[in-house]
Order: C-alpha cells, then sequence, then structure tokens
C-alpha cells in the first residue's frame, strides 16, 4: 500500500513555545487513521500544516508524493477538510455555497445535488445558511469536504455538536466514503468514536506523538489485561483446581462463590476456557471484557506524567 | 501566477453576498433617499434652475458622497476578511485550490461591483430629477461626478481590505476601519485648516499640496471644485490650491494619484495576506 500521506520530523514553535515537537507519521492509502489527545496537544496545530494553512518550522509534509510550495494547488485538489467549528456564509442558501466550492474545485455542477442529497440537506438546500442549526453546519462542512471525492479526507473534530442521531450517521458516512476508497485522518478527543473508527492510532501529548499503532497494539504494548467472567455450576469449592497453577499460566484471578474473574492477556482467552474444561469444570456462562482505548489512554497519559 | 477563473467564482460569491446584506441595503435606501432629497429641495422654492443651480446640487451631494461613500466602502470590505477568518469559512476556502491572491482581488472585485451598483442606483434618483429640473445639459458633468464619486468608494474599500488583512476580528477590523474613517474625513480638514492659516504662503502651499494627495478624500473634493469651476463655495481652504491645480498637469498628477491610492493598498493587502500564517 502506498503512504497517502507522510510527516517526517515535523516542528512547528511558536516563539518559545513548541506546539509540535518531532513529529513522524505515515499514513497509508485506504486507512482510517485518527489523532488523539487532550485539548492543546498540538493536533489542530498539526493538522493546520498538513491542510497548508501554516507552515513548519522544520520538517517535511508528503502528500500522495506532492508538496505544498511547488504543487499547493494540487495537493489541495486531493484533500477535503471539515473544521471542527466554522460558519458558512449567512447570506447564501445551502446550493450557493456549495456551488461555489464546486466552482473551486472544478468539480460538475450535477454533483451538488448528490452531495447534498448524501448529508440529507437535499430538503433545504434552497434555505440561507443563516438559519441552519450547527448540526447541519456541520453537515454542508461535510459536503463541501467531500465534493470532489478527495483522496485524503482530513476531520477536525468531526463529531463536537452532533446530535446522537447525528453522530451515527456521520460514523456510517465515514465509513461509506472508507469504502469507496478515501483515507481518513480525524482529530478526536472522543475516545469511543476513535475505538469505533479508527484502525491506527497515535496520541499526542505537549506536541509529541507518545503512542502509536492499532488498539490491540497498544493493548499489548502496555500489557493491559483482558478480564474474563466465568460462572460455573455445581460446588465451586471443589471445581476449584490450584489457584497457584492457574495465576503462574495466565496472570491473575479472583474467585467469588461460583464466579471466577480472570485478568489475562488477551491472546489467551480461548485457553483460559480450554484449560477450564479440560478440568472438566462446566462452564454456565461467560463474559469477556476487553481493555478499551479509554484505558490504553490512561495507561499512556500516566506514562506521560512520570517520564 | 492568478487565475481569472478563480478570480470570477469568487467575486461572484462576494457580490451575491453583499446583495443580501444589510448593510449595504440599508445604505443604498439612506443614500438614493438623500441625495433625492437633495436634489429635489435644492432645485425647487429657490427658483434656481440651468447650470448655476446644478452647482448648488453637485456641492451637497458631494458633501453626501464624501462622508458617505468611504464610511459604508470601509466598513464592508474591513468586514470581508476579518469576518470570515473569525467564522471559520476562511480556512476552508484556504483549503480550496484557489491562491490567497486570487481570493483578494475576487473579494475586492466582488463588493466593488456590489458598492459601484449600489452607488448607481443612488445616484439614478437624483439624476433624474436634475435633469428634470435643469434640463440634460450638465450631463457629462454629473456623469463624471458619478465616476469620481464611484473611485472615492474603490479607493476606500481597498484601503478596508487592507485593514481587513491586518486585523483577525471582525469588531477589530470595523473598529479600526471607522477610525480611519474619522480621521481621513473629519479630522484631517482641520489640519487642512490649520496650515492654510499659517502666514508664509511659501510653506503653506507646498504642505496643502502634500496633505492634499494624501488624501483621496480631498482630491476627489478638489477634482469635483476644478470641474464645477465653483472654487468660491468651497472656502477659502482649498481655493488657493484650486488655482495650483487648475492646470492640466495639476488634473493628470491627481487623477494618476488617484490610482496608486486605488492599486497600493490592495497590493498591499495580497502581499500581506500572501505571507501571512493564520496564527
Amino acid at each position: 500500500m502506498n503512504e497517502i500521506l507522510q510527516v517526517k520530523d515535523l516542528e512547528k514553535s511558536f516563539g518559545d513555545f513548541v506546539a509540535v515537537n518531532k513529529i513522524n507519521l505515515n499514513i497509508k492509502e485506504g486507512e482510517i487513521f485518527s489523532i488523539l489527545g487532550h485539548n492543546g496537544a498540538g493536533k489542530s496545530t498539526l493538522i493546520k500544516m498538513v491542510l497548508g494553512l501554516i507552515n513548519p518550522t522544520s520538517g517535511e509534509i508528503w502528500i500522495d508524493g506532492l508538496q505544498y510550495r511547488q504543487k499547493s494547488k494540487d495537493i489541495k485538489r486531493i484533500i477535503g477538510y471539515l473544521p471542527e467549528r466554522m460558519n458558512f456564509y449567512a447570506n447564501l442558501t445551502a446550493w450557493e455555497t456549495i456551488s461555489f466550492y464546486a466552482k473551486l474545485k472544478e468539480v460538475q455542477p450535477e454533483r451538488c445535488e448528490e452531495v447534498l442529497e448524501q448529508v440529507g440537506l437535499a430538503d433545504v438546500m434552497h434555505r440561507r445558511v443563516g438559519a441552519f442549526s450547527k448540526g447541519m453546519q456541520q453537515r454542508l462542512g461535510l459536503a463541501q469536504a467531500v465534493i470532489h471525492r478527495p483522496k485524503l479526507l482530513i476531520l477536525d473534530e468531526p463529531t463536537t455538536g452532533l446530535d446522537p442521531i447525528g453522530i451515527m450517521e456521520l460514523k456510517q458516512m465515514i465509513r461509506n466514503w472508507n469504502q469507496e476508497g478515501t483515507t481518513i485522518f480525524f482529530s478526536s478527543h472522543n475516545l469511543a468514536d476513535v475505538e469505533e473508527l479508527a484502525g491506527n492510532m497515535a496520541i499526542m501529548n505537549k506536541g509529541s506523538i507518545v503512542a502509536d499503532g492499532s488498539l490491540a497494539e497498544l493493548q499489548q504494548k502496555y500489557k493491559l489485561r483482558t478480564k474474563i467472567k466465568i460462572k460455573v455450576s455445581g460446588d465451586p469449592s471443589e471445581t476449584w483446581f490450584s489457584q497457584q497453577q492457574f495465576t503462574s499460566r495466565f496472570g491473575k484471578f479472583e474467585i467469588q462463590d461460583n464466579t471466577m474473574t480472570c485478568y489475562c492477556d488477551s491472546r489467551d482467552k480461548m485457553d483460559v476456557l480450554k484449560t477450564l474444561l479440560d478440568k472438566g469444570i462446566k462452564i454456565e456462562d461467560f463474559s469477556v471484557d476487553e481493555p478499551g482505548l479509554d484505558l490504553v489512554y490512561q495507561e499512556v497519559m500516566r506514562n506521560c506524567a512520570i517520564f | 501566477m492568478v487565475n481569472g477563473s478563480n478570480v470570477i467564482v469568487v467575486a461572484e460569491k462576494e457580490l451575491l453576498e453583499s446583495m443580501r446584506s444589510r448593510w449595504l441595503i440599508t445604505f443604498t435606501v439612506i443614500f438614493g433617499l438623500l441625495a433625492l432629497l437633495i436634489s429635489f429641495f435644492g432645485l425647487s422654492g429657490m427658483g434656481v434652475g440651468g447650470y448655476q443651480g446644478f452647482n448648488r446640487v453637485t456641492a451637497s451631494l458631494l458633501n453626501l458622497v464624501l462622508y458617505l461613500l468611504p464610511l459604508i466602502a470601509l466598513v464592508i470590505g474591513s468586514a470581508s476578511i476579518a469576518g470570515e477568518k473569525e467564522a471559520g469559512s476562511l480556512h476552508v476556502l484556504l483549503t480550496q485550490p484557489v491562491s490567497k491572491s486570487e481570493v483578494i482581488i475576487g473579494k475586492f472585485l466582488g463588493l466593488a461591483l456590489a458598492l459601484t451598483a449600489s452607488i448607481l442606483a443612488g445616484f439614478g434618483g437624483a439624476g433624474i430629477v436634475i435633469a428634470w429640473k435643469t434640463g440634460t445639459l450638465n450631463i457629462t458633468d454629473y456623469l463624471l461626478f458619478v465616476l469620481l464619486s464611484i473611485i472615492l468608494a474603490l479607493i476606500f474599500l481597498s484601503i478596508s481590505l487592507l485593514i481587513s488583512v491586518v486585523t483577525s476580528r471582525r469588531s477589530q477590523a470595523v473598529a479600526l476601519a471607522i477610525l480611519v474613517w474619522f480621521f481621513m474625513i473629519l479630522v484631517y480638514d482641520f489640519l487642512a485648516i490649520g496650515v492654510a492659516s499659517l502666514q508664509t504662503i511659501t510653506i503653506v502651499v507646498p504642505l496643502l499640496f502634500a496633505l492634499l494627495l494624501m488624501n483621496p478624500a480631498d482630491m476627489v473634493r478638489v477634482l469635483v471644485i476644478l470641474k464645477l469651476g465653483g472654487e468660491e463655495t468651497f472656502g477659502p481652504t482649498l481655493a488657493v490650491l484650486t488655482r495650483t491645480m487648475s492646470t492640466s498637469s495639476g488634473m493628470v498628477l491627481l487623477s494618476l494619484t488617484l490610482l496608486l491610492w486605488l492599486i497600493i493598498p490592495l497590493a498591499c493587502a495580497v502581499y500581506l495576506f500572501s505571507r501571512k500564517q493564520d496564527y
């Protein structure tokens, strides 16, 4: 797979303040990549540099093999961008607004209707944007971002300000566009959204990337344990085997009445169950609780605080 | 470097937007109404018609133009870039395949068209009244006056875009614009009066001359006066200069300086905007 976005040793400082500190990123064509971090971690500055809105202090940005300065307009033709917060031109209708962007992007007018339909604004396209709610403005923003079928779609905190239905619809749209081949690069501080959408992610703190990879890789790296709750039938005191033997193999576990809670490596889940079954234990019910991104994030931030 | 079709797309959007803006609509109505009233009452009652009546009305209209046009041009222009910055739409605009110079030039053209249309609408009613009361004899003078008014508005529009580029919020931009208007239209003439009251005539004339070239509103004032030949109507402040400028070389100099006033602020706006990073 080709890399659509490559960031090399990217740095941006404002006076003494280093907003982005020697960042390296490689985003492959076709993936959904998320950049996570607190407010003020440097996500927006990074995105603005990727968009060519601000110049880096040092480092390089390659987008589909092109660089800003020489090929600014060519790059802009293959990226789409939705900012976190914005107001469109209050005195124009949704149709006029989208036609304006379509002309700048040299897109056929027929595409305007199609894309307004896609984001659910077809019914209100002749109403002035000034009367639109935050959610409707966000939809219009999306329409503008995808009208030219960009190779790389950049979304800055896309779910902020949307209602729950809007968030669900947005996620579905993101998945659809991704399936059509668009690479998605989005920033968020909503862990659930990232966990649901992103294949790979990078966590930023104080301008640096402090962790990156897929969720599974991060779980493993930070040795986060999967929790398995197993309820057994029969007399529990007789069915339990040597705790020591089990602990040494899979990690810590607890027993309460006829329920056992085991914290093991995600890959050992099946082994735990198999071991119990081999010993003739009858399992009545069980549940698996994988460590979510919230735990990963906490762990990453805890490590940042130490170092 | 500059792609013409991008400029036109931006201009079109700007024109559409400003034709629906409350500011410009209110201005057009007020300006049109005042111009109509001035020409109607200026030409009736006193029994003054013909060339003299025309001059009197043009002098009154000139004052209206000098106060109102720079103000509206400054207000609508200064809000354009700064307003988009504040709303966040500027970021989205700049991620389109369009360069910053195309954005500024397009905005200028769109606003210029809207402003010109509204000035023409405003002068239209007054023109009809003047033609009805004094005949069509003065039509070329009237058209020249309208043209100078439009040039004046465009110069201040050019200045306002520069203001819009150097500020970051709409309110800040409009405040600075009003300050510029206040200084150039209201305070500036007191400077001129101060200079004119100096005793040594050898200092007064060059100083006044320099002051004149530094203020496009005063240049338009002088050009209209020269055209009307009514220096006595406007008091002593500018009369000295009026005589100096009556020559054709004086006219050329004034016209050239006006042209520079139109181009230089806009060019500075393009230059600064292209270099500027948004934070």
